[in-house]
């Protein structure tokens, strides 16, 4: 005891980080995903993810979905084409399209404060090119997506702007996805949506 | 003196070494309970249960076909809800839930001679009660389900209704028209449950008013044949609690 000298504070400290060291081990084990605060739920994700798959599935079945598709005014922005009443990208990225498609995706999601982008995917010359129908923004890191194909045939019409069909049929040059086949079928559109919590 | 002379610093050394020492006792004694709090008091099986329960309603149970989910058959959505089925007994003519009791009138229509559904349309078996269709029958937790949607257009989703007509005799047949309700029980906007044979879209028993402990699960449905207002859109909620 007598000739001692700094042992003391010497040991505390090496217990201290013995004991520090054992509660960072702990934390390293367990799940983080409990204990931080954050937007990101496995079960809002497990929730958005359902939603975005039952109004991809009830627009396909009603219709709505494809007639969303070919909401499209082959005059807007000096002929290059555009979604009804669009930005002059030619796609939404204010608002969801004023159609009962769009309807779906506001009572679901934008009316929750869910964002959504949808974009369609369609095959020219073999290759897959995207059209965006609604943009906004960059999607998070939880993000979650759902997807579902239309098949589009040859003599399909575009619909005006208050939803009713227009007299304008699909071809290369009124429509964005071109005729990809040579067959009575026009082309297969991937139709991704994506949302997210902002 | 010369005794003391000899030790250095130790009794300074010993009280810092001694207090940081129990500083970090304390420090870890505090931390380490509130690291597994969150796996004590969570919702697991709730949350697990509601998103089961959620998707088997949405894509099997009122699912008109099972190769296209989220659409619901009328008929059997009607037969999922009607109070008079709720506790699998057609001769029974009392309902399962606790809630609604002295809102409802005794005498309810017999769903086995309405045309609501044919034998082997829907996937549940209506001689199970609600809960054994939703296999929660022998679990500690309960359930609400319901269907909401906006028809009557005033921005805010309500409760869906078969309006089975205005007497009291009328039967609910699979084309009588949905509505949206505030409160089926009251009657004043077309849903009558304690008079009619209007059947809501939703099981009866009330969620805790304390909603910490309430998992919902939402799905984005629609329902074969539509509404009054000629939408078919709506949403599901399931709440565990």
């Amino acid at each position: 005891m007598s000739d001692r000298g700094q042992a003391f504070t010497l040991e505390a400290i090496t217990a201290s980080l013995l004991l520090i060291g054992g509660l960072v081990f702990a934390l390293q084990a367990t799940a983080v995903t409990p204990l931080s605060a954050s937007t990101s739920s496995q079960h809002i994700e497990n929730q958005q993810q359902a939603a975005a798959e039952g109004v991809l599935t009830t627009g396909l079945d009603d219709g709505s979905l494809r007639r969303a598709l070919l909401y499209w005014n082959d005059s807007a922005n000096d002929g290059s084409g555009g979604f009804h009443d669009a930005r002059e990208e030619g796609y939404y990225v204010d608002k969801t399209p004023a159609n009962a498609f769009g309807r779906s995706l506001n009572r679901t999601f934008t009316s929750r404060n869910i964002v959504v982008n949808v974009y369609v995917y369609y095959e020219e010359a073999g290759r897959e090119k995207q059209q965006r129908m609604v943009y906004r923004g960059e999607p998070s890191d939880n993000a979650v997506s759902a997807s579902t194909t239309v098949t589009l045939y040859e003599g399909a019409r575009l619909y005006a702007e208050d939803g009713s069909p227009a007299t304008t049929t699909i071809t290369n040059d009124t429509f964005y996805a071109p005729n990809a086949t040579s067959g009575g079928s026009y082309n297969t559109l991937r139709v991704e949506l994506i949302a997210w919590r902002q | 003196m010369s005794g003391e002379g000899q030790r250095g610093q130790t009794v300074l050394d010993f009280a810092v070494g001694v207090s940081v020492f129990l500083i970090v006792v304390a420090f870890v004694l505090t931390f380490v309970p509130g690291m597994v709090q969150p796996f004590q008091e969570s919702t697991q099986q709730e949350t697990a249960a509601s998103d089961r329960l959620a998707d088997q309603l949405a894509a099997d149970l009122l699912a008109e076909n099972v190769s296209t989910p989220y659409v619901l058959d009328r008929g059997c959505v009607a037969a999922f809800f009607a109070l008079e089925n709720s506790d699998g007994d057609d001769a029974n003519d009392a309902d399962v839930y606790t809630d609604n009791d002295g809102e409802v009138r005794s005498t309810l229509f017999d769903i086995k001679d309405s045309n609501l559904y044919g034998a082997g349309d829907c996937t549940f078996d209506t001689s199970n009660g609600v809960f054994e269709r939703l296999a929660v029958g022998g679990s500690d937790f309960d359930v609400r389900v319901s269907l909401t949607a906006d028809v009557d257009d005033d921005g805010d989703p309500g409760l869906l209704c078969l309006d089975a007509g205005d007497s009291s005799t009328d039967e609910p047949e699979r084309g009588d028209s949905i509505i949206e309700t505030d409160d089926p029980y009251a009657g004043s906007d077309g849903c009558d449950m304690s008079n009619e044979h209007d059947i809501a879209f939703e099981t009866a028993n009330e969620p805790p008013t304390d909603s910490s402990s309430v998992v919902v699960a939402r799905r984005h449905v629609s329902v074969a044949g539509g509404f009054e207002d000629g939408s078919n859109a709506a949403t599901l909620v399931v709440e565990v609690w």
